[in-house]
């Protein structure tokens, strides 16, 4: 059998595979190249970028929690301009597929940051951050208000032609909703989910063990629950590209999520624990494809079968 | 060289440490070759890693993963405390759910190790004659019997201020008098088990202040240590350099999760702008206690 095509295509975005690296795993890419070749993987999702640098929230910041971690890093990055200028060249360099994830903490900073970056050649994509759960303004705040979301949708959406992901907060009591927010605001791509909110406390000194209090569960410890989203939005918006987010870490993870209805998939967390994870998952995935004779990768999307849809109807 | 599995005493590595330029860090998958429980809670533990044992500089770290399991899931970085030949030790204080899977660690167990890692102490330009003060509190004194071996192969004189809670505190105590000879070293306990009774820091002011010169400090240790340090070695002004310790997920930049508020208002990560840091960059009110 010849290699199995792992090509996919999001809407007007094309992937050389269906394998990202997820937004605030990943830095700005560089800090990967000692062990990810940046132009074998589909793609990478920078750090959240605002329009200035931003310095995110005090310490401490993160905790392991089991089967994952917390997280309220609050957003820490150097500013869209700054990107542009001392990373994006040896991004183009390297060959690497680079999907800007930016943020802002109003519609007006959202549409700045969009439009700074929004026809900056190198960038393939843009992923509105409507879901970082850490911030006091913007982020999940806005993402979680579907008439809110539409309209930041709608207001950015004509300051690029690139292809537009919107990444959802998974902290909503249906997430079909704001994806269908979402795409009436003109998202060519939902990419889901964020991290959701969690916390956990140091029992001894009777605080939390993050300083900002709550902080984003992000490992293995939430892939079930992301699988069951990606389902949803699957059968809820058929036809919508989605890329499928939440404790992805081995092949059969990543092909947990197209059978649910992924197109493609982003691996976060796990990135810290093995920073080659996004190239094995390449082969891994190349390797399932190879063995279950499956010749396009788009050939498994969706594809779970289901005799009913549980309690996800 | 191998470990002679018979032999059960906690040995001086025989060679001298080389330092070359900083490499970039490589990720191995590898596996325990030795690990020696040294006192309630402490432990020794030797890794083949000949990529690392090559190259480490003395405050280096690395991020060593247990590969089994969710828990503990991320890696946990360690200062590279010894290297003999191509195998790299880390010294450790059982505290939480990675310490603990490390410590019961068997001879063979698969770890990954990522390193070497971040910026180490500064050695270079040290005139001789001059004295480097080296401040260690408790598990701190990790990166210490790598930085006296190294200094004490370029001949230069390092005198050793170690402190502990109690006696037990003091691992490693008796193997950087062997390297820097036992009069260079000064210990002290809190409860007065062993040497001096009282805190490393008051030991090390009363000293300074009976006329020791510090060309350099070097300190490593827990956090109320570096913060009665500060003062101490801002008001004699010493060239000081604080290896410092934070929760980290990646080591390598990318989480941010292991930053330190800096006097210029930003947050400097620990892994690849430290974990060595001038304490006179460190905003310490912002530093959480």
């Amino acid at each position: 059998m010849s290699a199995p095509d792992l090509r996919v295509q999001l809407g007007s975005l094309q992937l050389r595979n269906p394998v990202v690296t997820a937004s605030g795993t990943f830095g700005y890419g560089l800090d990967f190249v000692d062990y990810v070749d940046l132009a074998r993987i589909g793609g990478l999702s920078t750090k959240g970028l605002s329009l200035h640098s931003h310095e995110g929230n005090p310490p401490p910041r993160i905790c392991e929690v089991d089967g994952g971690m917390l997280n309220a890093i609050g957003l820490q990055n150097i500013g869209a301009e700054a990107f542009v200028r001392d990373k994006l060249p040896r991004l183009r360099e390297l060959g690497a597929t680079v999907i800007a994830n930016v943020w802002g903490d109003s519609d007006e900073e959202y549409e700045a940051v969009v439009e700074r970056l929004g026809s900056e050649p190198g960038i393939a994509a843009i992923e509105l951050n409507v879901s970082c759960p850490n911030v006091t303004r913007g982020g999940m705040i806005v993402g979680n208000d579907p008439d809110a979301l539409t309209a930041l949708t709608k207001k950015v959406r004509i300051k690029t032609r690139l292809p537009l992901i919107v990444k959802l907060s998974p902290n909503v009591a249906d997430i079909r909703v704001t994806a269908k927010a979402a795409m009436d605001g003109g998202a060519d791509i939902l990419s889901l989910v964020n991290t959701f909110v969690g916390m956990a406390i140091d029992v001894h000194r009777r605080r939390p063990k993050i300083g900002f209090t709550t902080g984003g569960l992000s490992g293995p410890a939430i892939r079930p629950l992301a699988v069951r989203m990606v389902f949803q939005v699957a059968r809820a918006l058929p036809g919508v590209p989605i890329m499928g987010i939440g404790g992805i870490e081995r092949t059969e993870d990543a092909i947990e999520f197209l059978l649910a209805g992924a197109h493609a998939i982003q691996v976060g967390t796990a990135n810290f624990r093995d920073p080659a994870v996004s190239m094995k998952l390449v082969d891994g995935i190349e390797e399932f494809c190879r063995e279950k004779g499956v010749a396009k990768i788009g050939d498994l999307v969706g594809k779970v079968e289901v005799r009913h849809a549980g309690a996800a109807s | 060289m191998e470990f002679d599995s018979s032999e059960d005493r906690w040995t001086l590595p025989d060679r001298d440490v080389r330092i070359p330029p900083p490499v970039p860090a490589v990720d191995l998958a590898t596996r325990v070759v030795r690990n020696t429980p040294l006192a309630p809670s402490y432990f020794s533990l030797w890794m083949r890693a000949p990529e690392v044992a090559h190259s480490v500089q003395p405050g280096q770290f690395v991020m060593i993963g247990i590969e089994a399991g969710l828990r503990p899931y991320l890696r946990r970085a360690f200062s590279v405390a010894q290297v003999l030949g191509d195998d790299i030790e880390i010294l450790a204080k059982t505290v939480g759910p990675g310490t603990a899977a490390l410590a019961e660690a068997s001879v063979g167990t698969r770890v990954t190790v990522l390193g070497p890692l971040g910026r180490g102490f500064d050695l270079d330009r040290i005139g001789s004659g001059e004295t480097v003060v080296l401040v260690a509190g408790g598990i701190g004194v990790a990166p210490f019997l790598i930085t006296t071996r190294e200094l004490a192969r370029r001949k230069i004189t390092t005198r050793i201020f170690f402190g502990g809670r109690t006696q037990a505190d003091l691992v490693g105590a008796d193997l950087l008098a062997e390297i820097a000879g036992a009069r260079n070293v000064v210990l002290s306990t809190d409860d007065g088990s062993r040497g001096v009774h009282g805190r490393v820091t008051a030991t090390l002011a009363s000293e300074l202040d009976r006329g020791l010169v510090a060309a350099r400090l070097f300190a490593c240790g827990p956090e109320p240590m570096f913060r009665a340090l500060e003062p101490i070695v801002r008001e004699r002004g010493i060239r000081s350099e604080f290896a410092m310790e934070r929760e980290m997920a990646c080591g390598f930049g990318v989480c941010l999760g292991c930053v330190v508020p800096t006097t210029e208002g930003h947050f400097a990560t620990l892994c690849k702008e430290g974990p060595v840091v001038d304490p006179s960059t460190i905003d310490w009110e912002r530093c959480p206690r």
